[in-house]
């Protein structure tokens, strides 16, 4: 089930109403079930996959945590190998397979592997690391084992969260399934707002500007470089509204019930380096590598090339997780060099540079990235990249509507993304006074009313 | 065991309830008055770009009309088809239309007037299979939503769609800026009488081969189509199906449902595509391969009025009264 869908209008109020109506022994069940139809309404036989997921680390959990010494690490390693096959199969299979063909046509190799006929289940990239987080916190001895099943499950399935993050930690999350959430008015109006900023996100700002960028992205070949770099740009914006616009309809969500769920963006864009954009883009999937694969690998607190080395291959993980492509593994090398970079060229640079002229630059920075990212290969991104540089002319506007909608939406995001800098944006809201929050409301209303795109289109992190 | 993890509040359901209610009203009312401000605006409107054109051609009662997606819509030119006919000609023509567009503009046209003749620019992204859900072009029609005919093609869409037209604004979403800024220059650009003009002239390049089966139409639109021949048809209008040019060889084949129509109605088909019309194999008339510019949409509509003029599809009444009418204004 879709988010912007006119099912989730009528979903979320049931669920809610029924969460607080039945007691507290029961709503573990309540949320499961709900949970269950969530998913369900995407392609049903899907949650067999995550059925097979949560049933390994469930048992893998609680044997780490009932075993002493190597068996630990070897229950440790069979979880972590089970799930990341089934991630393996339905995400990277083909994608290796294509290759591994390539590469023995190109050596003039008779060898070929057959590529399978699978769709890749919604969000299995979101709930995969969910578990594989749990595990490892319970092999560390930093979460209990969660027996009962039916929690656990909750754990990895918990709708607001489940196919698009934020990518839970156990210590977060586990023990408020426990709980019993007592109504509580404060929570209910600050989740709600979340939510009406999501939504605002989401129909009037990545909708809208994602019908600039699909016209251009789509022809690469007939658009020139002027066009391509205002598609860039509506790129950048379209990918952070529908991703944190969903982040905060999550938040929102778990909040009326009152869950917290963490801060998964924290206005990237007036980010003053790569490095600060990391820590406020996806900041679940970010502190996830960091704490799961940059740290073990040694960090920062190694020899300098192995801590670029480090780098690199943290970035890079993490563009593959995005998916099966090699666009988004160059978007993970870019991002990477662009910290190795940063941080051999740091030293050097002036400290009076102002900070706009640094948001400039990482924001510049990013578009370059997201081209990649958004490309279907890698010919249409150097294409893109190569036109961005040489090929100029009219700008293409696809009909004024979408353009000057778009630009009208991005300049709210942006606007409400500055005056609330420096505090949840919730807070922000709530802070003013009565006529002004009002009068917010109403005006978010409006604006997803008259400048929404309607018709329920898909978040982009859902793919992956 | 189960722990409490705030403090039970009565009192914070009733704040809320309360608090809600009051929203409710506040939207509701919020909601009216824009919706009325809105319904305001666009009334007054007579030309746009997003369905307020259609006001333009309710309001214009000519005895010809031309329907059609964006071809249609910088094909046909109003001024030349009436120097020709001696009639009043309304291009009712919008780009990205499809088929269920064109039957909704011709239900509400029929609602205010019949026109004499309906000529339908037939063009294949009109009744094209596509990813997209063909029912999101009825959007410029939604102002019309209670027109029992928009209000049927609307809700096939689902039952839900009565929640959201529960919204007296909903119907002009995307289009406040539209409202605003034709409130203010009344029409597009150069346009006139529905037609808007394309200036720029294609590069010279080999035409291309079109080759359309009719395997890639879909069928709610095939039968949306086949209902507004059979309805123009039916209510006693002449309708004419007309393939304007391509700078490509070849043409489009007409589905076997809309042949039907057109044999049981007699309905003309004027292709103007192929080896008798050689002068539109000229890269100097188009501004892509799909759409002509503003001097070859003057050749065509030179060229098709003397057609529709051999074909005398108007009534000798009509035509008489408008040529009073039409010398009257010259």
């Amino acid at each position: 089930m879709l988010f912007n869908s006119i099912q989730f209008l009528i979903f979320f109020p049931l669920v809610t109403l029924a969460y607080f109506l039945l007691p507290g022994r029961l709503r573990w069940a309540l949320l499961l079930g709900a949970s269950c139809y969530f998913y369900m309404a995407f392609v049903p036989y899907y949650i067999l996959i995550l059925a097979v997921t949560i049933i390994i680390d469930y048992f893998a959990g609680a044997w780490i945590e009932d075993s002493t010494g190597r068996k630990r690490k070897f229950l440790l390693l069979i979880s972590i190998i089970s799930t990341c096959l089934v991630l393996f199969i339905f995400k990277y299979y083909n994608f290796a397979a294509n290759n591994i063909n390539a590469l023995a046509e190109f050596l003039h190799w008779n060898y070929s592997i057959e590529a399978l006929t699978i769709l890749l289940p919604i969000g299995l990239s979101f709930h995969t690391f969910q578990s594989l987080s749990y595990v490892i916190e319970v092999y560390r001895g930093r979460q209990t084992a969660e027996r009962h099943f039916g929690i656990y499950s909750l754990y990895v399935m918990f709708y607001p969260q489940l196919v698009a993050g934020p990518i839970e930690r156990p210590q977060n999350l586990l023990h408020q399934f426990h709980d019993t959430h007592r109504f509580d008015y404060e929570k209910v109006r600050s989740g709600l707002l979340l939510m009406l900023w999501g939504f605002f996100k989401k129909a009037v700002v990545a909708d809208r500007v994602a019908l600039y960028v699909n016209a251009v992205y789509g022809n690469v070949e007939q658009h020139n470089g002027l066009t391509l770099i205002v598609a860039t740009i509506f790129f950048a914006f379209q990918i952070y509204a529908d991703f944190s616009g969903y982040s905060d309809i999550a938040r929102g969500s778990a909040r009326v019930m009152g869950f917290d769920l963490m801060l998964n963006f924290n206005r990237p864009y007036f980010s003053e380096n790569i490095s600060e954009f990391w820590r406020r883009w996806h900041i679940s999937l970010s502190t996830w590598f960091q704490d799961y694969v940059y740290i073990p690998l040694g960090g920062n607190r190694v020899a300098r090339p192995r801590w670029f080395a480090n780098l690199m291959i943290t970035f890079l993980i993490s563009g593959l997780w995005h998916g099966a492509n090699w666009t988004y593994i160059a978007w993970g090398a870019l991002n990477g060099i662009y910290l190795v970079a940063g941080n051999l060229l740091s030293p050097a640079l002036p400290k009076s540079i102002p900070g706009p002229i640094k948001v400039l630059t990482t924001f510049a920075l990013t578009c370059i990235a997201w081209v990649f990212f958004r490309s279907e290969n890698m010919s249409d991104a150097l294409l893109a990249l190569h036109k961005m540089t040489s090929d100029y002319g009219p700008l293409f506007t696809a009909g004024t509507r979408d353009f000057i909608h778009g630009i009208v939406a991005i300049t709210m995001l942006l606007g409400l993304d500055y005056v609330s800098r420096g505090q949840r944006f919730e807070d922000f809201v709530i802070a003013r006074s009565l006529a002004s929050r009002w009068t917010f409301y109403l005006a978010l209303l409006i604006a997803i009313a008259t400048m929404g795109v309607y018709g329920a289109t898909q978040f982009i992190y859902f793919q992956f | 065991m189960p722990h409490s993890s705030s403090t039970s509040s009565s009192s914070d359901v009733r704040r809320f309830v309360a608090k809600a209610l009051l929203m409710v009203i506040a939207i509701v009312l919020v909601d009216r008055g824009a919706g009325a401000v809105a319904d305001y605006l666009f009334r007054r409107t007579v030309d746009g770009d997003t369905g307020e054109q259609v006001n333009g051609l309710l309001a214009s009662r000519a005895p010809v009309v031309v329907l059609g997606s964006s071809r249609a819509e910088s094909h046909y030119v109003p001024e030349v088809l009436e120097s020709v006919l001696g009639v009043k000609v309304f291009n009712g023509g919008y780009k990205g239309s499809n088929a269920l567009y064109d039957y909704g503009v011709q239900q509400l046209t029929f609602e205010k007037f019949k026109p004499q003749v309906v000529l339908y620019d037939f063009s294949a992204v009109a009744v094209a299979r596509s990813d997209a859900d063909p029912f999101d072009r009825l959007e410029p029609l939604y102002p019309f939503h209670r027109h029992p005919a928009i209000w049927s093609m609307i809700t096939e869409r689902g039952p839900l769609q009565h929640l959201l037209f529960q919204s007296r604004l909903y119907p002009y979403n995307s289009k406040l800026h539209s409202l605003v800024l034709f409130n203010i220059i009344k029409h597009r650009p150069g346009a006139s009488q529905g037609y808007v003009p394309q200036d720029s002239v294609m590069p010279d390049q080999l035409p291309g081969t079109l080759n359309w089966p009719e395997s890639r139409y879909d069928p709610r639109l095939v039968t949306a189509l086949r209902q507004l021949l059979e309805s123009t048809a039916g209510s006693g209008s002449r309708a004419v199906l007309v393939i304007s040019p391509h700078y490509s060889l070849g043409t489009y084949a007409i589905p076997s449902d809309i042949r039907m129509i057109i044999d049981q109605y007699r309905i003309p088909v004027l292709d103007f595509n192929g080896p008798e019309f050689p002068q539109f194999l000229d890269h100097r008339l188009y501004r892509d391969a799909m759409h002509l510019n503003d001097t070859g949409a003057r050749e065509f509509s030179r060229e098709l009025g003397s057609k529709l003029a051999s074909l005398a599809v108007l009534t000798p009444h009509t035509t008489n009264a408008l040529n009073t009418v039409t010398s009257n204004v010259h």
